[in-house]
């Protein structure tokens, strides 16, 4: 089974995104702040991150980057989540070396294909 | 309207449109939380309150985002966050469908939500694409907010008959409020004064209160803090009318718990808007409190009625865990309990069904209490016997242990309830326990009518054969409970019986004692057989089933204590055959049924009374024993 780390501070938000891809059979762990991010990614080593953008203590975009600086964490593919449907989200988003990105609200049909493009199915 | 934008009617349609959707959301998740709250299927009712909740803030966001396109603002800071949240409302209703009966009421509802929020959606964008076109045909902003708000301000479950409290102390201004306020259906209490205003809350039952900050007695700020500290008047909503010089106190009385504030001259539409959006608020309160009510008082009638039969741990984690009362089951690994009483149907022909029902209701209360002691859950009452699970509902890593030392201490319980029969007038009764331990299936089973926490599976058939196995006294366990059961077991013998359903013979346990930390030992019986001076003629048959067989013979008793005998019988037995034995001499009163417990050498067995047990030992104690 696939892992995925989920970033987002918003607690309903985690709740609700992290159940629904449990429910696609994902095992699913969660971070509330970019930072916790950072840390849960190098130890925990998931298939695959959402990454929410704006977010307290570390934002994103930094995350991000830094995740993408570190060798033990460059490869896990990175969806980030943009808070805005605008086209310098995505810019910013993509070239602190996300690998996709989706906008919220999330379309769970449209998330899992961008998730399984680049992992496979929860199965 | 100073500083105020006129809003296109394409505009006004879209936010008409959205206040409906989010309307029609709130409502539907209304409905789902009663129906989850009546079926008591805590487990979905939090996620339906997620989805009200949500629907709650995009109520109030199309208020704002109005607000906004009214003063000319863009609503892009807004609209991202209002997006999310009918996210939030199509998510948790998309966790819901998948967990809801198919074809039940409550999706139905689940996908009534999921269209409105597409529809809140689609509506959504559409205004965005208008955003920037704020010309075309403009409309008054007072028809706006009355349209948008005509739900609400006509005359409305949520208005009606309400009872609004009108603290000021001008004559006009109350006339004026007040007239605004009768057209809602609202009932309008006056005060002209702080002490008035008190009085009034005092004994009437105000949903409401609008306070003028300038009264003649006292601050409508200090008014404001005195109520609030008031404990059962801490969720009144109090909206605050201040003149414009004191906006800056009406600011610090929101802080100080006011729900809302106006300022003179009051507009009349929003002052409707304003009152009957918190008198809405407060019916939801209401009818939420009345819910919870609801749902505490059936909490508390399965309390009462499964109580006797549940430990305490239990009834928290059915009542309160989420999957506490789902229907379905799973599977786990538990042992089962059987006790039942010995011929138990020729005593209850003797008796009278109120002596029954007394001996019964003794007995089953004593030993409720043990098997809750040892965190067992009594299943049912079989008649005369007792089915418990030891390691569910509460999963039990010492299921077996705590089994089988609860088995021992309901036999060594048994002499405590003989003296409440024997005081009584009641017969002496003896049991049978059988225990197993496997996997089986264990949950609520059943329908939505009748539900009942319980264990299906062929491990609990095997104990209730196990248990069919027992004479009065004895305690027999599989070779999987002993297996399983960490504190040392002693058994008096091992024995091999043929079960139906079972290809091998089953090994059976006759337990003794259980040490550390239970000890507990039942009293030594086999032991202490007097040898008899003259051995005692019996007449032997064997039975078959309920029925007496062809098999019968002379059996001469060489020894006996109380129940146990040492019988050598001229035709062949085998452990755990029953028998009817007869003293000849006697005749038919001395008739007792008895099981082989074990083979002494050739056809000499010991045998265990299970019925007629007070009248043959008696006959039998009174023969001359040898001394040792």
């Amino acid at each position: 089974m696939a892992t995925i780390l989920l970033v987002e501070d918003n607690e309903m938000n985690r709740d609700m995104l992290s159940r629904r891809l449990i429910k696609k059979g994902f095992v699913v762990t969660t971070a509330e702040d970019g930072q916790e991010g950072l840390e849960a990614a190098r130890e925990q080593r998931p298939d695959l991150i959402l990454l929410d953008m704006s977010l307290p203590v570390k934002d994103g975009w930094t995350t991000a980057a830094e995740l993408k600086a570190d060798d033990a964490t460059r490869q896990i593919p990175i969806i980030a989540l943009t808070a805005h449907a605008m086209d310098g989200d995505r810019q910013r988003a993509m070239s602190a070396g996300c690998d996709d990105y989706d906008t919220k609200p999330v379309d769970l049909k449209r998330l899992l294909l961008k998730i399984e493009a680049r992992i496979g199915g929860g199965h | 309207m100073v500083g105020e934008v006129r809003i296109s009617a394409n505009q006004e349609e879209l936010c008409r449109a959205l206040h409906d959707a989010a309307v029609a959301i709130v409502a539907h998740a209304d409905k789902l939380i009663q129906q989850f709250a009546s079926r008591q299927q805590q487990e979905h009712l939090e996620d339906a309150e997620r989805i009200r909740e949500a629907g709650r803030d995009l109520l109030a966001a199309v208020q704002a985002l109005l607000t906004l396109l009214q003063s000319g603002e863009s609503f892009a800071s807004v609209r991202h966050d209002v997006r999310n949240t009918v996210g939030l409302v199509s998510g948790y209703a998309e966790i819901l469908e998948d967990e809801v009966a198919p074809r039940g009421e409550a999706l139905r509802e689940l996908r009534r939500i999921q269209s409105f929020a597409a529809r809140f959606l689609s509506n959504l964008d559409a205004l965005s694409a208008l955003a920037s076109d704020l010309a075309g045909d403009l409309t008054a902003v007072d028809e706006v907010i009355h349209t948008l708000t005509a739900n609400t301000s006509n005359r409305s479950e949520s208005t009606l008959g309400r009872k609004v409290l009108l603290v000021d102390d001008n004559r006009d201004n109350r006339e004026l409020v007040g007239i605004q306020l009768n057209r809602l259906g609202i009932e309008v209490v006056e005060a002209r004064t702080g002490a008035e205003a008190l009085e009034a809350l005092a004994v009437k039952a105000i949903d409401l209160v609008l306070l003028d900050l300038m009264l003649p007695d006292i601050n409508g700020y200090d008014l404001l803090k005195q109520i609030k500290q008031d404990k059962a008047r801490r969720n009144l909503s109090i909206i605050i009318i201040s003149g414009v010089k004191d906006e800056q106190s009406a600011i610090r009385c929101i802080e100080a718990g006011a729900s809302d504030y106006i300022v003179k001259p009051v507009n009349a539409t929003l002052l409707r808007a304003r009152v009957s959006s918190l008198l809405e608020r407060k019916l939801w309160e209401d009818k939420e409190s009345a819910y919870l009510g609801n749902l505490e008082a059936s909490y508390d009638f399965i309390r009462k009625v499964f109580g006797r039969y549940l430990s305490n741990d239990v009834m928290q984690s059915l009542l309160y865990d989420n999957d506490g009362l789902t229907l379905g089951g799973e599977r786990r690994e538990v042992t089962i309990l059987l006790a039942d009483i010995r011929s138990f149907s020729v005593i209850s022909q003797q008796l009278a069904p109120e002596d029954c029902v007394r001996l019964l209701n003794n007995y089953f209360a004593v030993m409720t209490n043990i098997i809750m002691s040892y965190q067992g859950t009594v299943d049912e009452f079989i008649g005369d016997g007792i089915l418990a699970i030891f390691g569910a509902p509460l999963s039990d890593p010492l299921h077996s242990d705590h089994a089988v030392a609860c088995a021992l201490a309901m036999q060594n319980a048994m002499p405590e309830v003989n003296r409440y029969n024997l005081d009584n007038g009641l017969p002496q009764i003896d049991i049978g326990i059988g225990i197993n331990t496997g996997p089986v299936v264990v949950g609520n089973v059943g329908s939505e009518l009748r539900t009942k926490y319980g264990v299906v599976g062929h491990h609990v058939n095997i104990a209730s054969r196990i248990e069919s196995c027992t004479v009065g006294g004895q305690v027999l366990a599989s070779a999987q409970t002993l297996a399983r059961t960490e504190a040392e077991v002693r058994y008096r013998a091992e024995l091999d019986v043929d079960v139906k359903g079972c290809t091998d013979p089953l090994k059976l346990y006759d337990l003794k004692a259980i040490a550390a930390p239970f000890d507990i030992v039942l009293p030594e019986t086999d032991s202490v057989l007097k040898m008899l001076c003259d051995p005692v003629t019996l007449d032997v048959r064997l039975m078959q089933g309920e029925r007496l067989s062809q098999s019968a013979g002379v059996g001469r008793v060489v020894a006996c204590c109380g129940r146990h005998l040492l019988v050598e019988v001229e035709f062949a037995l085998s452990s755990l055959e029953e028998v009817q034995l007869m003293l000849p001499d006697v005749g038919d009163e001395s008739i007792a049924y008895a099981r082989v417990t074990g083979v002494d050498g050739e056809r000499r067995y010991h045998m265990a009374l299970t019925s007629g047990v007070g009248k043959m030992s008696s006959l039998l104690d009174q023969r001359p024993v040898k001394t040792p």
